[in-house]
């Protein structure tokens, strides 16, 4: 399992811009000229289009998007058991395009664009998204730019485009955009939705914090005998203990542990009464310094999957582990 | 620590945090080191605290067997012969117990 080096010193940091088409003819308009000059400042430029789009693209530009050395596909969202996650996908995100900047020693471009099959049940998938991008990618050479519809299904969706994105792409030249906010002011107006539920569970735990070794010896125990390595069952054990500490910590004294194992992975739910103060959690690398702060930014990068939200109950984390 | 099964990410900061604030030319040293302590401690920062030095329990130096020779029985206990047979300018070699032992 790769981690991130919590270390690094960019000039240039995250340009992020939305732009907005009325078809599929001014979304290919748009991106060219943004394709045309990253080849030829001799960037690594990578995309999270739709495959039409590609497609359409590559036609316009002569066969080929970009030098296929210079080209990455990021990972799409795959929704797995444990439901759509923006927040992990950001998490993916983040992790390719500081390998990507380092790799190349440039800085990335990044084109992105909405699919109408991420949207869920209000569109607020990408309001998630974009607030997820600013925190994660904040310190990395990126400049990406999100694409989305005018008239999309879900007005959500143009809302949190507009206070999401610090720059707006209009005539082919990024500008300020006077209706942008901080990712946190967004999702304290617009929290992250929760996933899917998952039927009753497994095993079901209630610990407090003199009880974390019951937490790990119950994990341990529900991924022994189903295909994980040793080093990666620790990892997990270590990612949940994580979560388990913070719940404890910073939620209330007692907290509730559920697995559910079988096929798919494992999945786990940390359930605590506690209010989310920060409703991204571990998208960004702390300072060295910082004492506190990196439990939760190592276990996404452990886990498959780590959503984090909040409701009326209190403050909710979903793992989803493969072996 | 090779008694140590599991550390977590706020001990492991700590620990790395503590040798980072030893002078230069101090260092703190983790012997017996389990694997799994130790990919904490790599996630943490120890690879880049200079003052801190984590060898692993493949990494301990052998262990030096102490001359067969039985000491008068009037003049030492046994239990204490390699101790008092260590050349002071030598770290003394630790020898893991038998619970500590890998299963």
């Amino acid at each position: 399992m790769r981690i991130e080096t919590t270390r690094s010193a960019n000039a240039v940091r995250l340009e992020h811009a939305a732009g907005f088409h009325d078809s599929a003819t001014d979304l290919l308009d748009q991106l060219v000229p943004l394709v045309q000059q990253t080849v030829e400042r001799g960037e690594p430029l990578a995309i999270a289009l739709q495959p039409a789009t590609e497609e359409a693209l590559a036609d316009r530009l002569d066969g080929r998007v970009a030098p296929e050395d210079r080209l990455v596909r990021l990972r799409q969202p795959d929704g797995g058991p444990a439901g759509l996650s923006a927040q992990t996908l950001a998490a993916r995100w983040a992790l390719e395009l500081r390998a990507l900047s380092v790799a190349k020693g440039r800085p990335v471009t990044v084109l992105n664009e909405h699919a109408a099959a991420l949207d869920g049940a209000d569109g607020r998938f990408w309001t998630e998204l974009d607030a997820a991008l600013n925190v994660a990618l904040a310190d990395l050479p990126v400049r990406i730019t999100c694409f989305y519809p005018e008239l999309p299904l879900h007005l959500e969706i143009l809302d949190g485009a507009r206070r999401n994105h610090p720059l707006l792409l209009t005539g082919g030249e990024l500008r300020h955009n006077p209706g942008h906010h901080d990712p946190r002011a967004v999702l304290a107006a617009r929290p992250a939705a929760r996933p899917p539920l998952l039927g009753p569970p497994d095993v079901r735990l209630s610990f407090s914090a003199w009880q974390l070794h019951e937490v790990r010896d119950t994990v341990e125990q529900a991924l022994s005998g189903r295909g994980y390595e040793r080093e990666r069952m620790e990892d997990i054990v270590l990612a949940v203990n994580e979560l388990a500490t913070n719940a404890v910590e910073h939620g209330t004294p007692e907290a509730q542990l559920s697995l559910w194992t079988g096929g798919h992975g494992l999945l786990c739910e940390i359930d605590d009464g506690g209010t989310l103060r920060d409703p991204l959690p571990g998208l960004h690398a702390p300072h060295p310094a910082e004492p506190r702060g990196r439990g939760v930014w190592i276990a996404r990068q452990l886990c498959d999957s780590l959503h984090v939200w909040a409701d009326g109950r209190g403050t909710h984390v979903r793992v989803h582990a493969i072996p | 620590m090779s008694s140590l099964r599991f550390l977590d990410v706020a001990g492991a900061v700590g620990l790395v945090h503590a040798a980072e604030e030893f002078p230069d030319a101090h260092r703190l040293i983790l012997t017996g080191v389990r694997p799994r302590v130790q990919r904490v401690l790599d996630r943490c920062g120890a690879p880049f605290a200079t003052q801190l030095v984590v060898r692993t329990r493949d990494d301990q130096p052998p262990v030096e067997q102490p001359p067969a020779v039985r000491p008068p029985a009037a003049q030492a206990p046994a239990a204490q012969a390699p101790a008092a047979q260590a050349p002071a300018d030598r770290p003394p070699v630790e020898r893991p117990s038998p619970e500590q032992a890998p299963a």
